[in-house]
């Protein structure tokens, strides 16, 4: 219930998002945006971890612990590497290499409101794209 | 009860909620909220407020994959894996 708002916000703002501009003419420039639509929610994504890995709580320990911040990053590291190099043919290995992030950050009992509204948006933009 | 009274509850319990959780709000516009308003507004208009060339769009996927890249492995390179179990000194 707490985050109905909250993720109806989310899914509103990203399906505005998943239109290519109207300027964009050629298949390679409509592949790019959509790529870089990928690109920008994993970063965020990896932005949230990184910050919530330096921030810490009331016993000193940080907010999200090393080893999920680790899968997260190296989860987003790769992705991009993969959509700047293949950015028309990236879909299966993205899926694949979220789908088992994700079964490693959930067994790692992540809380963090941060991380799952961000992952939350990774979701809805791999489901926008990734078909 | 009237359509008026609940809607009156309704709100209240809205507000309460955002009351109890300032910070949850809070984190989610930063982290989340601003980032994406201001990621779609960028994707359809550059800084000029024209819409973007096919050639923006794949300058903009370059430099932000190589952003990404950078980040993600200094962050990587300054937590390195640190093993659970260290050698026992003297022993197999």
């Amino acid at each position: 219930m707490k985050f109905k708002l909250s993720s109806l916000l989310l899914v509103a703002v990203l399906s505005t998002a998943c239109t290519p501009p109207a300027s964009l003419q050629t298949p390679q420039g409509k592949t790019a945006y959509t790529a870089d639509q990928i690109v920008v929610r994993v970063n965020e994504l990896m932005n949230a971890a990184i910050a919530a890995n330096a921030s810490k709580d009331a016993t000193g320990a940080p907010a999200l612990a090393d080893n999920v911040t680790r899968i997260i990053v190296t989860f987003c590291v790769s992705t991009d590497m993969t959509l700047a190099n293949t950015p028309q043919g990236w879909q299966v290995t993205v899926a694949t290499a979220w789908s088992a992030a994700k079964t490693q950050i959930a067994l790692a009992g992540v809380t963090n409101t941060s991380i799952i509204a961000a992952m939350g948006a990774v979701d809805t933009v791999l489901a926008a794209f990734g078909s | 009860m009237s359509w008026f009274s609940k809607s009156k509850q309704n709100i209240s319990k809205v507000e309460k909620r955002v009351q109890m959780n300032p910070a949850l709000l809070i984190a989610l516009l930063q982290q989340v909220v601003i980032p994406e308003v201001t990621a779609i507004i960028r994707a359809h208009k550059n800084a000029t407020g024209v819409m973007p060339t096919d050639a923006q769009v794949i300058a903009a996927l370059s430099d932000d994959t190589g952003k990404g890249i950078v980040i993600g492995e200094a962050w990587l390179a300054a937590h390195p894996i640190v093993p659970s179990n260290p050698p026992v000194a003297g022993g197999v």
